[in-house]
């Protein structure tokens, strides 16, 4: 079949590219399964590893993930180039060129997830185990990916969320690589209380849970309503996993202890809650 | 007992002057390595002896009791009245109050019990945990009926970890800034910790003293002290692999041939080990020192040879070489390799920071069930860390350094020492 290819271009691609008898191809395909190996590997092992050592070595494990990934595709990349093409820089800059355009026009949002993937390595938004909020999801950083990060949420749902998302959106992280993380627990009650008591006993309640974390201070906001008194129980649990469990507990003892100093729950619903249904 | 010895041994120091005995380097490594080798699950049980148990014969029981009796606790009533000494002499001092603090199995509690005793100062038990829970009026109007000096050894069993039982704690300690009349209080260091946290029980109490750290020399002095306590037996404790002396024997007890030769009459590094991995704690030291017996080298059952190493004491008493295992084979409480769970470590530090709890009240310090809490209590209780006496739970002296460590690892708050 008679080529339409003009001569010229088959010459410079002669150029560029190593003659097809001269490429390695057996040699490339080892390469990539090693460096396919290798990312499997690095993904199942260190959350593995990371689940037996102590807690603390985890927030450190986990991100390491895709700097590692990271650095096994590029060496691959630096491995599989020079057996393709021939290489000089004019040839790269061609090469990068011709990629560039025709994978920006062709897959552009793609392209954009893999760049601000490598970008978010270096500014860590988000690192694997912080727990975040993007575009109304919140959940813990599972893994991330080149293209996305997945989020697994505390309703066992996993989110995969482009990393496009981090040039458009604000992201929220509620521990930024640290342990622990802020819980807020909300009591709304009745406002005829001793309020400097109720303060001490909310207090004492969080003091006394055994998901606290000792190291950071505990806050007890109290703010005054329309219909009630609200307060806002500021704390920190040992664990950033277990935010659930201590916001129940706190929630639960809190309950208690204020219904034991006979302080009764706010009677009707925040203002902003009621709906005007009358026109 | 001579009262050298005493002053040598029981020294009390000012908590932040506490120093823990350092281990050989070897252990370090070897635990290190190991360690990691049991995070990882590739390994069995933590400290696991090459040797199966059945190979070595047991020390009896009766035996272990009569070569490592319980202390005598009136030993080091002079070191507290030494540390002491200003503060009594004063009539009015500076701060009415004294603070002893120590981890769990330091002795602290039954120093200045005993102490309290031989003075005369009137002992305060701690309230029960209803009346702690119900605020503690009753307990604290004792109080009001005279101004005398008071002991309380149990500061730890003063409160719970409940948001009704700070109330009596804080109670007492206005008490005792309010009035003049002296208090020597006894805390345990994990509580001490806790509190100086949740209720600054440290600004109450400014200058706390601990028992200085037992080191391989305290050790040495200490263990014969306690294996000579018994007037029926003499006692020779020799390494099991090397046969190098654990404890410098007696000049009686030593044989001829070691004196000419030097070489078995040195003694091992053992205690150096024992020292590193109890922190200087008295109490947990002689746990493992008596978990260490391996085997009575009788001269009934091996003749000749051994005859020669172990002669009758020349009053005519029993002599016991006992044989001591290498510290790398000893098997010591832990938790295996696999991961742990959350709620396993919250009953554990909660019987850290109580001094031990009763089964009765601990379904109201969890947010966990009264099935779920005894499930975990029985799995520490089968890794040999914690242990029940009556329906009273704590932590075992000789599991108390992995549990440390674990909650350590963990995050979770520990003493400072």
């Amino acid at each position: 079949m008679p080529s339409n290819i003009p001569d010229t271009i088959k010459d410079k691609a002669g150029e560029i590219f190593n003659r097809l008898d001269q490429i390695n191809f057996a040699q490339i395909a080892i390469l990539v399964g090693l460096a396919w190996v290798s990312i499997l590997l690095l993904e199942r092992l260190i959350p593995r590893l990371a689940k037996r050592l102590p807690s603390r070595l985890r927030m450190y494990l986990l991100p390491s993930i895709p700097v590692f990934r990271l650095a096994i595709l590029i060496i691959t990349l630096a491995m599989i180039v020079p057996m393709v093409i021939q290489t000089s820089l004019q040839n790269l800059i061609a090469i990068l060129g011709f990629t560039a355009v025709a994978l920006g026009f062709a897959f552009k949002d793609y392209i954009s997830s893999l760049i601000a993937g490598i970008v978010a390595i270096y500014e860590r938004p988000y690192r694997v185990g912080d727990w975040v909020t993007i575009d109304g999801a919140y959940g813990e950083v599972q893994s991330l990916s080149l293209r996305a990060l997945r989020l697994y949420t505390p309703d066992d749902t996993v989110v995969n969320i482009p990393h496009i998302k981090i040039w458009t959106t604000n992201i929220f992280n509620a521990n930024d690589g640290n342990r622990n993380l802020l819980c807020v627990t909300h009591f709304y009650v009745d406002p005829d209380h001793d309020a400097a008591r109720a303060r001490q006993t909310l207090h004492d309640v969080a003091l006394t849970s055994p998901y606290l974390d000792l190291n950071h201070l505990i806050r007890v906001i109290v703010q005054e309503q329309p219909w009630g008194t609200h307060y806002q129980l500021k704390a920190y649990p040992l664990d950033s996993r277990a935010q659930f469990q201590f916001i129940s507990d706190l929630t639960v003892r809190g309950k208690d202890a204020l219904a034991k100093m006979g302080i009764k729950p706010a009677g009707a619903l925040p203002a902003p809650a009621l709906r005007d249904y009358s026109g | 007992m001579t009262t050298d010895a005493n002053q040598t041994l029981w020294r009390f120091v000012r908590l932040d002057q506490y120093k823990r005995p350092s281990g050989t380097s070897r252990e370090t490594m070897r635990k290190g390595i190991f360690g990691l080798w049991l995070r990882l699950g590739w390994g069995g049980k933590a400290e696991e002896s090459v040797f199966a148990e059945k190979e070595l014969s047991q020390v009896p029981p009766e035996l272990v009791d009569k070569a490592a009796p319980d202390p005598d606790w009136s030993a080091p009533l002079s070191a507290v009245t030494a540390v002491l000494d200003s503060w009594l002499d004063v009539k009015v001092p500076e701060f009415s109050n004294q603070i002893f603090v120590g981890p769990p199995y330091h002795g602290t509690p039954e120093i200045l019990t005993a102490w309290a005793q031989a003075r005369g100062w009137r002992l305060v038990a701690a309230p029960s945990p209803e009346m702690i829970l119900t605020g503690g009026q009753d307990w604290l109007t004792q109080f009001e009926e005279d101004d005398g000096p008071l002991v309380l050894p149990h500061l730890e069993q003063c409160y719970l970890r409940h948001y009704d039982g700070l109330t009596l704690l804080r109670r007492l300690l206005d008490h005792i800034i309010s009035q003049s009349r002296r208090w020597l209080v006894g805390c345990d260091s994990w509580a001490w910790a806790y509190l100086s946290k949740a209720l600054k029980v440290d600004t109450v109490f400014p200058t706390p003293f601990i028992l200085e750290a037992f080191d391989h020399e305290r050790l040495k002095i200490w263990f014969q002290q306690l294996a000579a306590a018994s007037k029926e037996s003499n006692f020779v404790f020799r390494q099991l692999d090397s046969g190098k002396y654990v404890l410098p024997p007696a000049a009686g007890d030593e044989v001829s041939g070691d004196r000419s030769q030097g070489s078995n009459a040195e003694s091992s590094g053992f205690l150096k080990n024992v020292a590193a991995y109890s922190r200087g704690i008295p109490g947990i030291a002689r746990a493992v020192w008596r978990r260490s017996f391996a085997f009575v080298n009788t001269t009934e059952e091996d003749g000749e040879a051994r005859d020669k190493e172990a002669p009758a004491a020349e009053d005519g008493n029993s002599a016991y070489p006992i044989l001591v295992k290498p510290w790398s084979q000893l098997n010591l409480p832990g938790f295996p390799g696999q991961q742990v769970s959350s709620g396993l470590l919250m009953v554990l530090h909660t019987l850290l920071i109580h001094g031990g709890l009763w089964r009765r009240i601990l379904p109201q310090l969890f947010p966990l069930s009264p099935m779920e809490i005894l499930e975990y209590l029985y799995l520490l209780e089968a890794f040999g860390l914690v242990e029940s006496g009556q329906g009273f739970w704590r932590v075992t002296p000789a599991g108390y350094p992995a549990a440390r460590l674990t909650l350590q690892s963990e995050g979770y708050l520990t003493d400072a020492i």
